[in-house]
């Protein structure tokens, strides 16, 4: 299936491959990547840290214990208030120190506040917990005295001594401005902090993750989140936790992003603006070339399109143009070849149709209209009318074979008209592909005039034809009644030569009567065929005119020839001579033969007849009528003749004409 | 071309804007009357954290910004302005009446709600303006203590009220002072300043009388106790701002048999409170106080006003919750407002009882 998608979309998805996907995956993947190598140098460096600070928290409460252990140990001695109001004094850090009886009620505070003696620390978390084992360190409470944050050292002896150590004088000893940390309480109470106020405030550390992993604080802990290290200080029951703000930490991924976000949207400007550009100049004028070729669909050829910095454009237009041109010309040609078609179908005298398989007219030109009477709406889209049902089952069968290809011209039919009556016509059908359908295209002329005079000359002719037989065979006749008449009168004429010349005329009235009667009993009425006649003539000559005292022998060779009745008739006239001197002159002895031929020379005739007789001298009987008769006849033939005669060695007379 | 606009627009937008609610938090988060103020904070924090995790509002997350007005009118004034200049939808708190009182005037100039979850002084009732406060107002729940307070048979009593939140006190005082009086009962009133004053045995002796009533924070009131019921004074009542567990470590056995005047009862049955209160001791390892309470019932409401209304103005959230009227409480009976945005008393007395603070109806 082809892929269907538009230029905008390639544009688009062009875009979002090639420079957005990319930089948003090299934004991602740097994101990941350097923030977690980040993160793990931050932990080892807040690691470091944490392991550094915690010794110096260890160094310094272990000093806090100490003064409570030794307070501890002067406890029952006689100069205990002495010795506590002087460590008190001393040590700014502490703000009171508490002694408490096993029930809780101070006995003693230094600075000494009468007020206080007496009051019950029953409740408080620090006396509660405090043991005789070890020192016990208190969650955030607020000092009774001065109100503020405090943390309590608490350990029990026979009596309670409680340290409560000022929070705001511990950041002077821990605060170190290069890192940040802070200590909570079990309750996640900061007690200590490098922010003064998160200890003040009493800010409670909710921890996302678990507390020996690195984690996240929430962001409301001074709206910003860290990378942390937990480390647990066990024997305080507290915990340090030492930050490195994440936004600092991760400052390069920042920039790394930053930066890839502006070459992002730096690209993504650039796509825009090259999309643009790209929408100016190629889509608006594709638009626009579009439209135009929607135009010159619209059969409107003037292309007026402007040209486009892009060359590839450019040559589009360019062809556009010369398409349009060429389109232009096309179809003036083919207005030029439908004015000529439509013309020369509605002018020429023939019915010319076109119809499909079924029968059905897809094409009827104006003389078939005339023809017909049928008007081209009248029977487009329909069986043609015009078949005579006698003709209809022809007329399907000769569909058939026509769309197989078969080609018909000349085929005589007849149809009928919207009046009823009959054309006789002269048809031509041939299949034609027009746009992958076979059609027949259909010819007919009308030739019903012709028909009928065809019928008047057929009827005239054959009227001709039996006059002239009648003619022919009269002429016969008449030459019958000649040659019996010259034989009549030849029987009462004793003068041989009058009696020879009676029989010579009698002859040569056979020769033409034999004419006569050919062309009486021929159909054709004008023509001989020479074979046959000559045939016919040696065989009445010597079955009728011969004495049977003569033994002479004749041999034909003839051509299968056709002469006009009067070039028939002086053939065999000169042949009739020929024999006839030969029989009388050449075979003294009455013993011989005849030879006789007829042939088609290269288009002309050729005749010989020879015998074999004694030949005779050319110059004496030059002057006799036979020869005299014989060169007329030639003469009248248009032809030549050759006379080869020797004595004893036989006479050939060569006789060519043409036909 | 427009598709890549779009597309362009939207990256631009993923990677540069932030869809939060900015939601003011101030209350006294520093020194010693800083107690209910962090009780407060701390349920804010997890009660903003849990809608955050739950998606925020409509998809928005909140961004809580705190400040602290150090129990300070001038730092309560500045803390405002700040949250105000920062944006926010609206603000929460104050805690203490007095800090309420001092920023007012500023909220109602520049059309800002702010809804306290502790104010309870009678001197911000009856007001049509753009505070709202979830706690009831005093006044009711003090003449029923003062009611309750004679039917002992005390007809006189000493009130030591503090006046670093005069607001407050005074008004608590004034309150009891007339109903009391009402009743036939004589007053000895104790103004003290304990921003200013030490609190010493020597005025608790000068208090100490058949029945001493104790308007104070909870430290101040823990330790008074303590003097008071050495020097003989059996009969110990305290105002409502008291009632902390902080008042029970600071007094400590002293502090058995002491009453509070309260609308907050601990004891309470409902059990989203009983999921709250689980919540918040798994958090923060100690029990919710009334400040912290009241504080999550603000959340509460602040969560179903923004959920109802499509623009956050003040006028919107004011329309809300004045038309809504009845919302959600930790409490037995529900948050009722009345046309001014001051819910209905539900008055008790607290009790405290083996170191517990017991809810009594009567005295």
């Amino acid at each position: 299936m082809p892929l269907k998608i538009s230029l905008k979309r390639l544009l688009l998805i062009n875009l979002i491959l090639a420079s957005i996907i990319p930089l948003i995956i090299l934004f991602s993947f740097s994101n990941i990547w350097v923030k977690k190598d980040i993160s793990e140098e931050v932990k080892v460096k807040n690691d470091i840290i944490g392991k550094l600070v915690l010794n110096h928290i260890r160094d310094y409460l272990d000093f806090f214990t100490s003064i409570l252990n030794s307070i501890l140990e002067r406890v029952e001695s006689k100069d205990i208030n002495e010795y506590i109001q002087k460590i008190q004094k001393d040590i700014r850090q502490i703000n009171q120190i508490i002694i408490t009886d096993e029930n809780g009620r101070i006995l003693y505070t230094a600075p000494y506040d009468n007020d206080l003696i007496g009051i019950d620390l029953s409740k408080k978390e620090y006396f509660v917990n405090a043991t005789k084992g070890k020192e016990y360190f208190s969650n955030v409470d607020i000092n009774i005295a001065t109100g503020e944050p405090s943390v309590y050292i608490s350990k029990k002896k026979e009596k309670t001594l409680i340290i409560n150590l000022d929070l705001k004088e511990l950041k002077k000893i821990f605060c170190n401005n290069e890192i940040e940390y802070f200590i909570t309480d079990k309750n996640n109470t900061i007690l200590f902090s490098t922010d003064e106020e998160d200890v003040l405030q009493r800010k409670n550390v909710w921890f996302i993750k678990n507390k020996e992993e690195p984690f996240s604080i929430e962001t409301y802990f001074k709206e910003k989140e860290f990378i942390t290290t937990y480390i647990p200080l066990k024997k305080m029951s507290w915990g340090l936790t030492v930050l490195y703000e994440k936004e600092k930490a991760l400052l390069p991924v920042e920039r790394i992003s930053r930066s890839l976000l502006y070459i992002l949207v730096v690209v993504i400007i650039f796509s825009i603006i090259i999309s643009a550009l790209i929408a100016k100049k190629i889509l608006r004028p594709l638009e626009h070339i579009r439209n135009k070729i929607n135009y010159i669909a619209t059969g409107n050829y003037t292309t007026d399109i402007s040209l486009n910095g892009i060359i590839e454009l450019n040559g589009v237009i360019y062809d556009v143009k010369n398409m349009s041109e060429t389109i232009k010309e096309r179809e003036e040609e083919l207005e030029y070849l439908k004015t000529k078609y439509e013309k020369i179908m509605n002018t020429v005298p023939v019915a010319v149709m076109l119809v499909r398989e079924n029968g059905e007219i897809v094409e009827w030109n104006d003389y078939s209209e005339k023809l017909f009477g049928f008007k081209r709406e009248e029977v487009l889209g329909k069986k043609s009318p015009i078949i005579p049902e006698e003709l209809r089952e022809e007329t399907d069968k000769l569909r058939k074979e026509i769309i197989k290809g078969r080609t018909i011209i000349n085929y005589e039919t007849k149809r009928k008209t919207k009046w009823g009556d009959e054309k006789y016509l002269l048809g031509f059908y041939s299949a034609i592909k027009i746009a992958e359908e076979i059609n027949i295209v259909i010819a007919y002329i009308d030739i019903t005039e012709k028909r009928i005079l065809e019928e008047k000359l057929k009827n005239s002719l054959e009227e001709s034809q039996a006059l002239l037989k009648e003619i022919h065979h009269r002429i016969k006749n008449n030459l019958q009644i000649i040659s019996g008449l010259l034989y009549l009168q030849s029987i009462f004429i004793e003068d041989k030569i009058a009696i020879s010349a009676l029989n010579e005329s009698q002859k040569r009235i056979k020769t033409m009567m034999l004419i006569h009667d050919m062309l009486y009993k021929t159909r054709k009425l004008s023509h001989i065929e020479m074979d046959v006649y000559i045939k016919k003539l040696v065989k009445t000559f010597f079955e009728e005119m011969i004495s049977k005292d003569y033994d002479i022998k004749h041999e034909l060779d003839l051509d299968r020839i056709v002469l006009p009745s009067e070039k028939a008739s002086n053939c065999g006239l000169i042949i009739n001579e020929v024999i006839n001197n030969s029989i009388k002159y050449a075979f003294p002895k009455n013993k011989g033969k005849i030879q006789i031929k007829l042939k088609d020379n290269k288009g002309k005739i050729l005749l010989e007849i020879s015998d074999n007789g004694q030949g005779f001298n050319k110059e004496e009987h030059r002057k006799g009528i036979g020869l005299e008769l014989i060169n007329t006849l030639v003469k009248s033939l248009d032809g030549t003749i050759q006379i080869n005669t020797e004595k004893g060695k036989g006479t050939k007379f060569i006789i060519e004409f043409s036909y | 071309m427009k598709k890549i606009i779009i597309l362009t627009i939207t990256i631009l937008l993923i990677s540069c804007g932030k869809d939060e609610i900015k939601i003011g938090f101030i209350a006294n988060l520093t020194g010693k009357q800083s107690t209910l103020g962090i009780d407060a904070r701390d349920a804010i924090i997890m009660g903003f954290e849990k809608i955050n995790n739950e998606g925020g509002i409509k998809g928005k997350k909140i961004k809580l910004i705190i400040k602290d007005d150090g129990f300070d009118k001038n730092k309560a004034i500045e803390g405002v302005k700040e949250l105000i200049k920062d944006d926010v939808v609206l603000i929460i708190g104050h805690i203490v009446s007095a800090m309420s009182l001092a920023t007012i005037p500023i909220i109602n100039e520049k059309k800002i709600i702010m809804i306290s979850p502790t104010t309870v002084s009678n001197e911000v009732s009856s007001k049509d303006d753009y505070f709202i406060r979830v706690s009831p107002p005093a006044g009711y729940v003090i003449s029923l203590f003062a009611q309750n307070i004679y039917k002992k048979n005390i007809k006189e009593v000493s009130i030591a009220y503090d006046l670093s939140n005069k607001t407050y006190t005074e008004d608590w005082y004034n309150w009891f002072k007339k109903e009391f009086e009402a009743l036939g009962g004589r007053i000895n009133a104790f103004p003290f300043d304990a921003s200013k004053e030490k609190i010493s045995r020597e005025f608790a002796k000068k208090i100490a009388n058949k029945a001493v009533i104790l308007v104070t924070s909870p430290i101040n009131a823990g330790l008074l106790t303590q003097y008071l019921k050495q020097s003989g004074v059996k009969n110990i009542f305290c105002a409502g701002w008291a009632l902390s567990p902080e008042f029970i470590e600071t007094a400590g056995e002293y502090s058995e048999g002491v009453i509070f005047s309260s609308n907050f009862d601990e004891n309470t049955k409902n059990e989203n409170y009983i999921k709250f209160k689980e919540e918040f001791m798994k958090r923060y390892k100690r029990n919710p106080s009334f400040s912290s309470t009241h504080a999550y019932e603000t959340i509460m409401i602040i969560r179903e006003v923004l959920s109802n209304i499509d623009d956050y103005s003040s006028d919107s959230i004011k329309k809300y919750i004045l038309t809504k009227k009845v919302f959600d409480s930790l409490q037995d009976d529900k948050i009722e407002f009345d046309e001014f945005g001051d819910p209905k008393p539900v008055p008790i007395f607290i009790k405290i009882k083996n170191s517990n603070f017991i809810t009594v109806r009567n005295l």
